[in-house]
């Protein structure tokens, strides 16, 4: 082995690496600004600074971009290095405002830590400091260039990493200023990435703003809820240490903040890789907006009674007695444990198999991945992207599961041939990472078979990843699932679109083999021959198509008994609404869409007397008679392993970690220092012989009105966030600017777009990414009750009636 | 033996005479609540916040008070401090500031830790109370103390010594006259350390009383 000499003794090290990994893993101290582990090295700063022999020659090298030779010798720690580290300080310090007590960073930056360990006491700089403005570049990121040194850390990683292309550097020197253009607000769903790689406070978060300081804080590491990829995060919270300083005691005992503080990323290299989405990061102030606190009964006259949980739990087991048919519609967002005991409640104890969670117009007699591949899962695993040579994508990436981008990236640089097929260009056919292939709405699977047989060269003989959505055409995933099935160099990668979907379908929360399912549960109650009704962290009337049936069918059932943490709207037909907690306050696993099972750790209270789902399943179970003695989800998690085989060798309440060779000494690396790995669950893929008949084809002429996903307006947590507005536009339909104009209408007008007989008031958005006759309906229908006339993704459009001048929404 | 009891009888001539002395002056026992002993300036009681001239509150939410005291008596919360409204001088400023005095133990280090001098001791001691909640101090008490002990005029002080008002925010440099003044006084008498007498004379000193009377209005 190669060795080099390392402040006079000698040390072994493998070829390619560079000093710093070698100094590092020894022990010595090294500063570094510009190199972060996760990011190219760019080595700018020279803070890294090392005195080096090689040949009877001496010199500086930065030791984060020089790799190391047989014979060298390095010192970190002499006299020419420190005056280095010194110097290279003094003049990283020149122009910085030292503004520590008002800076978000100032306990965790890197140039605070690195100055104290390193750098000088005085400054011998008599002039004025360049200052800059703060600039303004969007809900989530305040940018304070005055601050900034200049390491190009977040230029690195917004255009290699997370693609973006609205970050540019202007000017040069110590003029130097990073950002988007002037009054552009950042459009790139990795952003907030840039304040974790930052070393100092030059880019801040405005959830966190000025609340709290770093060392007030507690991090827990749990998942998140979000998305089907499970990103690993730690939620930092300012909380219940039994002895630290926190919100004082009220009336003798110490009050819990509800709050979540900010949200990070956690490193976990099969998963997200330490970079999570806005999404994840940004969406955590739902936890305290409109949420129902006790059990509420519906008394007689409508009104609503607060009622505690026995009393509560006791009308509603006697209620669920003597119903005949009870079902339970969910929105796969609980955990593993509660959609097990939800299970264990119907399918155990009433011997009824009406549950489901998928949406109405999905739920499928036949799950055709099932069907086809043995198994309904994803044979392929995230991983694959950065393996896989053609990529083919059905459906939006970045409005579903937005997380994998950063892989989407990175195979699209690495040169493998990335294709999208949507009716609209999505990001990363728009910003030409992929290849857009329009699908015609209505006809999809006709236009994907004719892109098989129209590319068969490009495909042939490579190791191939579809990536679909689940709600993307069932034909289209049969074929998928057939191909892939039979093709061992085909991989399959199934998008979910509700986030836990993979654990509940795992778990056995679904209507197999004789119940009903969403679409029939929803007849049933309409026709009255479903008599208690369970709606579970879904809102049916903002979430389902055909709000009509659905609205009917909860006026038709005798009980409708909602869990849910908010009043939504479909608690108006409940006549019991149980709080159940939110995702951040449960404790419990989820399962991810390649079956990653993960531990998600409660970082909140729950609050007020809301309680996990598992939990009020549990009492159901008890009280109509049935067994179940757990105490808390690991219990239930020991008997899923138990019943569910898959999980049978799973371990996710042990975290699993190991520690790196990082210094402690530097904040933003200080993070990496822990690399979390979890565990797959084990999925028997037994294919079947399936048949598939081909849909008819109805292409629709004239303008199409198109539901699609949004990042955060489709979340059923995320669009609650009021930090989360500016990129929400409630009220508004996408069009073309060709078809806007062709109609006479411009940027932000508001019309009454006529589908069905039903006149619905909007705003209008251009949007050059859609084609001329789509007009895009982007997440629930909260503001405009669309799904009245959607009874599946689209619909025709009658007519545009413009009202108004430009109101900008 | 003989030592025994002439230390015993040094003790009992002192105890005699401030026995007698007391009976003269009243000098030693006071009756307290009907009289209270003058505290020094220096004495370290209830917390107080501090404002500037224009009524805004001087601290700006760093929470470094909270982060170096030892028995963890300081809860703040920050905020981004309004730009229409400002509350205090700064970008952020705390939106709460609570002080417990059941848990402080009146150290003085968040008063040295501040580097907005927002922070002063007062010589407010009687809190006794049947309440928890009354020991708990939010801001608007703690700003209540400060009228209450200097008035409505803002202020300037850092750890007890009264100061000039160009001299705002800079402990650094007041330690360092401080250090200066002190080495040349020790290295001159060759003597001990002697607290006492190193306050007395930083009061002395001229630059100091002088503000010190004017804050005072003494
Ligand atoms: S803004 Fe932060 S990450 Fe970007 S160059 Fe400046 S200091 Fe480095
Ligand atoms: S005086 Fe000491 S114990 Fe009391 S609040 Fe200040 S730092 Fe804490
Ligand atoms: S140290 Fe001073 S400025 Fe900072 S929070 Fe405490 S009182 Fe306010
Ligand atoms: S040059 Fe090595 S860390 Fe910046």
């Amino acid at each position: 082995m190669p060795k080099i000499e390392l402040n006079g003794r000698e040390v072994e090290f493998r070829e390619g690496e560079t000093l710093l990994n070698i100094a590092w893993r020894e022990g010595e101290n090294v500063p570094v600004f510009c190199y972060h582990p996760k990011l190219p090295v760019f080595a700018g700063c020279r803070m890294c600074l090392v005195e080096v022999e090689m040949r009877g020659r001496k010199g500086l090298m930065p030791a984060c971009g020089t790799k190391a030779m047989d014979g060298m010798k390095v010192w970190t720690n002499s006299e020419a290095t420190k005056f280095a580290q010194h110097s290279v300080l003094e003049l990283l310090l020149l122009n910085h405002p030292l503004d520590c007590p008002n800076c978000d960073a100032g306990g965790e930056c890197d140039l605070q830590e690195i100055t104290f360990m390193h750098g000088p006491t005085r400054s011998r700089y008599k002039f004025p400091k360049r200052k800059f403005e703060i600039r303004d570049v969007g809900p989530f990121i305040d940018l304070y260039p005055t601050r900034c040194i200049q390491c190009y850390r977040c230029a690195t990683f917004y255009w290699t990493i997370g693609g973006g292309k609205d970050w540019a550097v202007f000017d040069r020197g110590w003029y130097t200023l990073f950002g988007p253009e002037k009054d552009k607000f950042l459009n790139n769903e990795f952003s907030g990435n840039l304040i974790e790689v930052c070393p100092l406070g030059a880019i801040t978060g405005k959830d966190y703003k000025f609340f709290t300081r770093p060392w007030e804080i507690e991090s827990v590491p749990t998942i998140s809820p979000e998305d089907s990829l499970g990103a690993n995060v730690y939620v930092d919270v300012r909380r219940r240490k039994p002895f630290s300083r926190g919100p004082f005691v009220k009336a003798g005992r110490r009050e819990d903040l509800h709050k979540i503080i900010r949200i990070n990323g956690r490193e976990n290299p099969d998963i997200n890789e330490f970079w999570i989405t806005d999404r994840d990061r940004f969406s955590h102030e739902y936890n305290n907006i409109n949420r129902v606190d006790y059990p509420h009964l519906k008394t007689e006259d409508g009104s609503w009674f607060k009622s505690n949980w026995n009393v509560a739990l006791d009308w509603i087991a006697t209620n669920l007695k003597k119903a005949k048919n009870p079902a339970i519609i969910s929105g796969a967002r609980g955990t593993n444990e509660s959609a097990y005991a939800a299970r264990k409640l119907f399918k155990e104890t009433l011997l009824i198999n009406n549950l489901d969670f998928r949406k109405p117009h999905l739920a499928l007699k036949n799950d055709p991945i099932k069907a086809t591949l043995g198994y309904s899962s994803s044979n392929g695993s995230v991983a694959d992207i950065d393996r896989a040579e053609v990529i083919i994508i059905v459906g939006d990436v970045r409005e579903t599961v937005p997380g994998i981008g950063i892989r989407l990236v990175r195979a699209s640089r690495r040169g493998a041939k990335l294709f999208v097929l949507n009716p609209y260009k999505e990001r990363y056919s728009y910003e030409g990472w992929a290849e857009w292939v329009p699908m015609r709405v209505g006809g999809e699977y006709k236009d994907f078979v004719s892109f098989l047989s129209d590319r068969k060269d490009e495909l042939m003989d490579k190791s191939v990843l579809f990536i679909i959505s689940d709600d993307s055409d069932p034909n289209i995933q049969s074929f998928i699932g057939r191909d892939v099935a039979l093709n061992e160099r085909h991989k399959l990668l199934l998008l979910r679109t509700l986030p836990n979907a993979q654990g509940f379908i795992d778990v056995g929360f679904s209507p197999e083999p004789d119940g009903l399912n969403t679409k029939e549960i929803l007849e049933g109650c309409r026709n009255g021959s479903i008599d208690f009704l369970i709606i579970w962290e879904v809102e049916p009337l903002w979430e389902y198509f055909d709000r009509e049936t659905v609205e009917e069918a909860l006026r038709n059932t005798p009980f409708v008994l909602v869990l849910t943490s908010f009043w939504d709207p479909s608690t108006e037909y409940a006549s019991a609404v149980l709080p159940i907690t939110t995702p951040y306050e449960e404790e419990g696993t989820r399962t991810n869409l390649e079956g990653y099972v993960q531990y998600c750790k409660d970082a909140l209270w729950p609050y007020e007397g809301s309680r996990p789902a598992w939990w009020i399943f549990k009492q159901l179970i008890i009280r109509l008679g049935g067994d179940a003695s757990w105490r808390s989800a690991k219990d239930v998690f020991s008997e899923i392993k138990d019943v569910i085989i898959p999980y049978k060798d799973l371990d996710p309440y042990d975290v699993k970690y190991e520690e790196r060779d990082f210094p402690d000494y530097i904040p933003t690396i200080r993070k990496l220092k822990r690399v979390f790995r979890s565990d797959k669950a084990r999925y028997e893929f037994v294919p079947e012989e399936f048949e598939i008949a081909p849909p008819e084809e109805r292409h629709i002429k004239g303008r199409i009105l198109y539901w699609s996903h949004h990042i955060y307006k489709g979340s059923y947590w995320a669009f609650r966030n009021p930090l989360q507005k500016p990129y929400i536009h409630d009220k508004t339909v996408f069009v073309s600017p060709e078809e806007g104009m062709k109609e006479g209408l411009k940027d932000g007008d508001r019309v009454i777009l006529k589908v069905k007989n039903m006149e619905f008031e909007v705003f209008i958005r251009y949007d050059e990414r859609i084609p001329a006759g789509l007009w895009v309906f982007k997440g629930l229908f909260y503001d405009v009750p669309l799904n009245k006339v959607l009874k599946e993704r689209y619909a025709e459009i009658e007519d545009v009636i413009p009202v108004g001048d430009a109101v900008k929404s | 033996m003989l030592e025994g009891l002439k230390a015993m009888l040094q003790g009992l001539i002192i105890t005699f005479k401030h026995f007698l002395l007391n009976i003269a002056t009243n000098r030693f026992t006071v009756q307290y609540p009907k009289k209270r002993r003058k505290l020094p300036d220096r004495a370290r009681w209830a917390l107080s916040l501090q404002w500037h001239e224009d009524l805004t509150e001087r601290c700006v939410g760093c929470q470094l008070c909270a982060a170096i005291c030892p028995s963890e008596a300081i809860y703040i919360e920050g905020a981004v401090n309004p730009l229409d409204s400002p509350v205090g001088k700064g970008e952020r400023y705390a939106m709460t500031w609570i002080w417990d005095a059941t848990r402080c133990l009146y150290c003085g280090f968040c008063v040295e830790a501040c580097p907005e001098e927002a922070i002063v001791m007062t010589k407010i001691y009687e809190m006794a109370t049947d309440r928890r909640e009354d020991l708990i101090w939010h801001k608007e008490r703690l700003y209540e103390a400060k009228k209450q002990q200097f008035g409505e005029k803002p202020t300037f002080a850092w750890m007890g010594f009264y100061r000039k008002r160009e001299e705002m925010g800079k402990p650094i440099e007041l330690a360092r006259i401080w250090h200066e003044q002190e080495e040349k006084y020790y290295k001159n008498r060759g003597k001990g350390f002697d607290m006492h007498d190193r306050y007395k004379r930083f009061l002395l000193d001229e630059r100091n009383i002088e503000v010190y009377k004017e804050d005072l209005g003494e």
